[in-house]
């Protein structure tokens, strides 16, 4: 019998909540500050979402890192046009990519701490996060580009521009679907840490941090899934979107 | 007329692939360049289409010409169907028409990868039957097809290219022949 890709995931979903509801039960026979159950983190969560504060966090959380995000995209894109363009500026900009890459956001977030506003670390950091993710993917799809399609389309007389849309573009959909939806999930844990490192004002981040100081550990939890369900739920979209009901070649 | 003058050409800092390479393709002419491999017939053809400037020499009579093409490899979009590529470059309704003038009318809404090598050959050289041109370039066109799909394949090129210059490679002389089209010989350079 075939089981649909839904039915699979609500299985593996309702594994995951039993063993968490089992995991609680023997952890708070032992522990001073018990462990939230799935009940106790539900409750929480009906809970804010019934405060505005929790809103207004959501949704300059949401901005913030949506910001750093949309940045990265256009950045890390022109970049990798640029660096596949002109071999000095890939060379020139490699090791910076790389130093970004391997520097831990806690690090740059406390480093940018002494220079930016604490409103502003969140999206900076989520542009630092995702930026050699995008320049990477694309910078890909570009040398992968198929050539012979490109000299195909202007032997039929295809103008430049359409044979950017129509060729060209199309070739590195792929990559920057993958980059978008990778991105975004780094997106939505680097932002929440910075929010959390900066206590960043009207943030999921600081509530977390709140919670955490009043010891209302089912908040921090179902803040943490929240942050976690939307992280999903957008990688879910992106994809879909990017994919736009095309078939995969075979 | 298309004129070759005494073209020279290699690729890259290699050895010459042509030198002082002349030829004259009248207007609506058929002519089929003919050698063995290393020769230089694609790259003959290369030069025609404009994708290599020659070292030495000059091509006139190109400017303002309509080309179409089929490539020695398909070049077909992989995430386009058969229909959506040719279409790319006419429209619906000549693809399918031509589709099915070359036996393929089945295989329309197929993507390059669904299709066996001599189907995906027919589509690439349905693309270019497709395309409005003044002349037509053919390399290997015919290339995987069995006996029947090349006879039918020859009937419709030779109809759709009523009035256009025809330049084609083959090892086959007997597909030059079957489209009246003229042989140029060439001879491979050696160092």
């Amino acid at each position: 019998m075939k089981v649909s890709k839904g039915w699979r995931i609500a299985a593996a979903l309702i594994f995951w909540l039993l063993v968490w509801q089992l995991g609680a039960g023997l952890a708070n026979r032992s522990l001073l500050i018990p462990v939230p159950t799935p009940a106790d983190t539900a409750s929480a969560l009906v809970r804010l979402a019934g405060t505005p504060s929790f809103w207004a966090a959501a949704g300059a959380s949401a901005l913030r890192i949506g910001a750093g995000f949309l940045a990265a995209l256009l950045l890390g894109t022109v970049c990798a046009a640029a660096s596949e363009r002109w071999a000095w500026f890939g060379a020139l900009s490699e090791p910076l990519i790389r130093l970004i890459r391997t520097v831990p956001v806690a690090v740059v977030t406390i480093l940018v701490f002494l220079w930016l506003p604490r409103q502003r670390i969140p999206g900076f950091i989520v542009l630092l996060t995702v930026l050699p993710i995008v320049w990477s993917n694309v910078a890909q799809g570009i040398r992968h580009a198929d050539r012979s399609l490109v000299e195909m389309a202007r032997v039929f007389g295809m103008g430049r521009g359409e044979i950017l849309r129509r060729i060209v573009l199309p070739g590195i959909r792929p990559y920057f679907a993958a980059a978008v939806t990778t991105g975004l999930g780094f997106a939505w844990k680097s932002g929440a840490a910075a929010e959390i490192i900066c206590r960043t004002d009207r943030s999921l981040g600081n509530l977390l941090w709140a919670g955490k100081n009043a010891v209302a550990y089912d908040e921090v939890f179902a803040l943490t899934a929240v942050i976690v369900a939307a992280g999903v739920a957008l990688e879910v979209t992106a994809d879909r979107i990017l994919k736009g009901g095309r078939r995969d070649p075979v | 007329m298309i004129r070759f003058e005494n073209v020279t050409f290699s690729y890259g800092a290699g050895r010459p692939v042509l030198t002082e390479f002349a030829l004259e393709i009248p207007d609506g002419g058929r002519i089929c360049i003919a050698g063995p491999s290393g020769a230089g017939k694609t790259t003959v053809l290369r030069l025609l289409l404009g994708l290599e400037k020659p070292r030495r020499g000059r091509i006139t009579g190109t400017e303002g010409l309509r080309f179409s093409a089929v490539f020695q490899e398909d070049r077909l979009i992989p995430d386009r169907t058969a229909v959506e590529n040719i279409a790319m470059f006419s429209n619906e309704a000549t693809a399918r028409r031509v589709l099915a003038a070359l036996g393929l009318e089945e295989a329309g809404d197929s993507l390059p990868g669904e299709l066996s090598g001599g189907q995906r050959r027919r589509v690439a050289l349905a693309r270019a039957l497709a395309h409005p041109c003044d002349v037509l370039v053919l390399d290997e066109a015919l290339t995987g097809l069995d006996e029947a799909a090349t006879e039918r394949c020859l009937a419709v090129i030779r109809r759709a290219s009523e009035g256009k210059t025809l330049v084609m490679v083959t090892h086959d002389p007997r597909r030059a022949e079957a489209l009246g089209a003229r042989a140029v010989a060439l001879t491979p350079l050696c160092t």
